[in-house]
């Protein structure tokens, strides 16, 4: 008997799976209209709902509904002249980057999150994130209209809208805590302490993830970012990432439909920061999506007291070699739960904190395109111009896009390069980063290999260049100098 | 010549002290060398190829008089499986798999015993040991995912070569003996247990954990003598180790 009623779900041809239905081109009436603002044609829907096929939901940005049909159903649509491609939705169980912890000595760590931002030269300048808007995405949002971290949300009418997809309600102070932790790093407030960079930031709270149904959620952060864009959202801050249940590696090159919507949420203005993941220690190991989009500002994480990447935090690149993650931020933090404090691990945290960063720069710069912030950001990274796989170009400091005296007796790295072997001697103070970073690049920069050594100062190391490619690239850094070789080996 | 002694003694300390001396090692933190190889792996568990390990617990059921009435909680088999999958498509695939396999029969206690004649002891058990092979077509309800097993069913066949048995039994003391209490009999090398057997064998599988079914068509016992057949359904639950 239960055989039979396998062999009844297995029949491929009746089973109901869901799938992505994209629709032919939509027609633009006047040249300089947006494609993106011209919802599906009500015909289309009218057609797949005649078939009995109801349609989940549809997103006018990517021109496609989700639906759930059977194999015979899809054969039929296949052959209606408007719809252009079929794609099925894999298996999903999106993961809430993020790592619990419950420890109770909180020690400095909520200066710790904000400083290594350079807090203090923040708030010397003002910038607290007014005006600009972040749309936040997640699973809940429990607590925030009660816990004290939020209060001058309300007071201020800061909260300019919330949307719970799953439930289609406007309802979002219940489900998973994540999205209250989350939120707490942009603008939560300890006892007169904040725990984020952008207090005064305006916020559209979005619940796109469920526990049943769980194929859904993809479709969710699409509606997300419309739904975001059409209530001006300046930022998307998303922890959320798609990997090893639903995608295979080599996938993970920006052409997922979220990673598809994120490109174009970017190409809107909105500066879309995602979580890189938490896979840097699983078999995975690589940036879920839409983190792997290079239109998206992915955050890795670092260990607070050592400023190296944590270990669960994913590695770079994304399947195509680009470089990911952009930049990096504690990914240990203090954060609100439901009714307190709790010190939570994990890039889900790393990603706020960026995001309350950014904001505060475009309060500064609020002439500045997305794209622009994009990079500033990649700019002020305390490792720029120096970048690897495991931390981008470093943890965002505002010294950087602040005229300042340029410190003195910076030189802090002597390098020579004598037949196929470059020593390189430290000295000096380091200051806040006491390790030599090095890389090794092609022509077109990407990283062949990448090392973070623990040296002291007047350290003298040797890197054998004889097996490096002939003009590959080595660039070291040590304290605040970087310092760039090109390998010429005797052919 | 004092000096020298002196010297001495300064050296056998320096050395003593030497490791006592904090190291200043460089000690490398991150080393990683990407991969751009864009050559999809063959090899995975929704790839074009797959081998794991698969442990297997079962019981077996004893329906109908014709079977030696056993007992379902005594009776057990456990199993350790190579297992390899050729992907044909994203729904199907071909499964086979080799390995070793421990049955154990407990009859039911102080019942006439079938193998026994007409005695009945007070413990009595047949344990069996097997090489197994299995064959599947894999039908995949959800073709559409990452690298990973997914919902499944395998339908199949096994067959079993036969690597040991036994035949156990305890009885207690008669009222008379002087010298024991109980006596346990073991009785190797059954000349009335089949060498091979075959069946039907299904799988249900939830990704790593599978219900597994096997239903087999040869005969176990092969004497006359012997009234009652070993129970042909064996029913229980397989764990798959992937890497």
């Amino acid at each position: 008997m239960v055989l039979l009623l396998w062999i009844g779900l297995s029949d491929t041809s009746r089973a109901q799976s869901p799938y992505w239905v994209r629709f032919i081109d939509k027609t633009v009436i006047q040249e300089q209209h947006d494609p993106y603002a011209i919802p599906i044609p009500e015909e289309y829907i009218q057609v797949i709902n005649n078939m009995g096929i109801s349609v989940i939901g549809t997103s006018r940005w990517l021109n496609l509904a989700m639906v759930e049909i059977s194999r015979r159903q899809m054969k039929i649509l296949q052959s209606l002249p408007c719809v252009k491609e079929l794609r099925p939705v894999r298996e999903v169980q999106s993961k809430l980057a993020f790592i619990g912890s419950h420890d109770s000595d909180f020690g400095p760590l909520l200066d710790q999150q904000l400083n290594w931002f350079e807090y203090p030269m923040i708030k010397e300048k003002g910038l607290t994130g007014k005006g600009i808007r972040i749309a936040i995405f997640d699973g809940g949002f429990p607590g925030v209209n009660s816990h004290a971290a939020f209060r001058h949300l309300f007071e201020h009418d800061k909260i300019i809208a919330t949307w719970n997809f799953p439930e289609n309600s406007s309802s979002v102070y219940r489900n998973h805590p994540h999205g209250t932790a989350v939120l707490s790093c942009i603008t939560g407030n300890k006892e007169g302490k904040p725990s984020g960079l952008a207090p005064d930031a305006e916020f559209l709270l979005a619940r796109t993830e469920l526990d049943g149904e769980p194929w859904r959620e993809q479709l969710f952060w699409i509606q997300a970012a419309e739904w975001a864009e059409k209530n001006g959202a300046n930022i998307i801050c998303s922890s959320l990432g798609y990997t090893f249940h639903h995608y295979f590696p080599e996938e993970m090159d920006g052409s997922s439909p979220v990673a598809e919507a994120a490109r174009i949420a970017s190409e809107k203005g909105i500066l879309v920061i995602n979580s890189i993941g938490n896979d840097g220690e699983s078999k995975w190991k690589i940036p879920g999506t839409p983190a792997d989009a290079v239109e998206v500002l992915s955050v890795g994480g670092i260990d607070p007291e050592t400023g190296l990447k944590s270990s669960f935090s994913s590695f770079g690149p994304n399947a195509s070699g680009q470089m990911k993650p952009n930049v990096v931020a504690p990914s240990k933090v203090l954060a609100a739960t439901r009714d307190g404090w709790k010190v939570m691990h994990g890039t889900s945290f790393a990603t706020p904190l960026v995001a309350g960063y950014a904001a505060c720069i475009w309060e500064m710069h609020p002439e500045m395109s997305n794209r622009d912030i994009f990079e500033l950001i990649q700019f002020s990274g305390n490792l720029h111009p120096y970048y690897d796989y495991a931390h981008g170009y470093g943890v965002p400091q505002i010294s950087k896009l602040i005229d300042l005296p340029k410190p003195s007796g910076a030189n802090n790295l002597i390098v020579h390069s004598k037949s196929g072997l470059i020593i390189v001697k430290t000295r000096g103070v380091p200051g806040q980063n006491p390790y030599l970073y090095y890389h090794l690049s092609d022509q077109t920069g990407r990283l062949l290999e990448y090392k973070v050594i623990d040296v002291r100062s007047g350290d003298q190391i040797g890197i054998d260049t004889k097996e490096y490619p002939n003009l590959s690239k080595i660039r070291i850094r040590y304290g605040t100098t970087v310092k760039s070789l090109t390998i010429k080996n005797e052919i | 010549m004092k000096s020298e002694k002196f010297l001495y003694v300064i050296f056998i300390i320096f050395i003593v002290m030497l490791p006592l001396i904090p190291g200043q090692g460089q000690e490398v933190l991150i080393s990683e060398k990407p991969n751009y190889d864009k050559q999809v792996n063959k090899w995975g568990p929704n790839r074009l190829n797959h081998l794991h390990y698969i442990l297997d617990i079962g019981h077996h059921l004893s329906f109908g008089d014709e079977f030696i009435p056993s007992s379902i909680i005594g009776s057990y088999s456990f199993a350790s499986r190579v297992q390899y999958k050729r992907k044909l498509s994203p729904n199907f695939a071909i499964v086979v798999n080799t390995g070793i396999e421990q049955h154990r029969l407990k009859f039911i206690p102080n019942t006439v015993s079938p193998i026994s004649g007409e005695l009945s002891h007070e413990k009595e058990w047949l344990l069996l040991h097997w090489s197994s092979s299995e064959a599947f077509l894999r039908i995949n309800i959800d073709g559409k995912r990452g690298d990973y097993l997914g919902k499944y069913c395998d339908l199949g066949l096994f067959y079993n070569q036969i690597l040991g048995s036994r035949h156990v039994f305890i009885d207690n003391a008669f009222e008379e003996a002087q010298t024991f209490k109980r006596s346990k009999t073991i009785m190797k090398g059954l000349h009335y247990i089949t060498k091979q057997a075959w069946g039907f064998a299904v799988r249900i599988a939830f990704d790593t954990v599978a219900v597994h079914y096997q239903y087999q068509l040869s005969p176990s016992v092969l004497s006359e003598d012997i009234t009652k057949d070993y129970p042909v359904h064996q029913l229980g639950i397989s764990y798959s180790i992937v890497n």
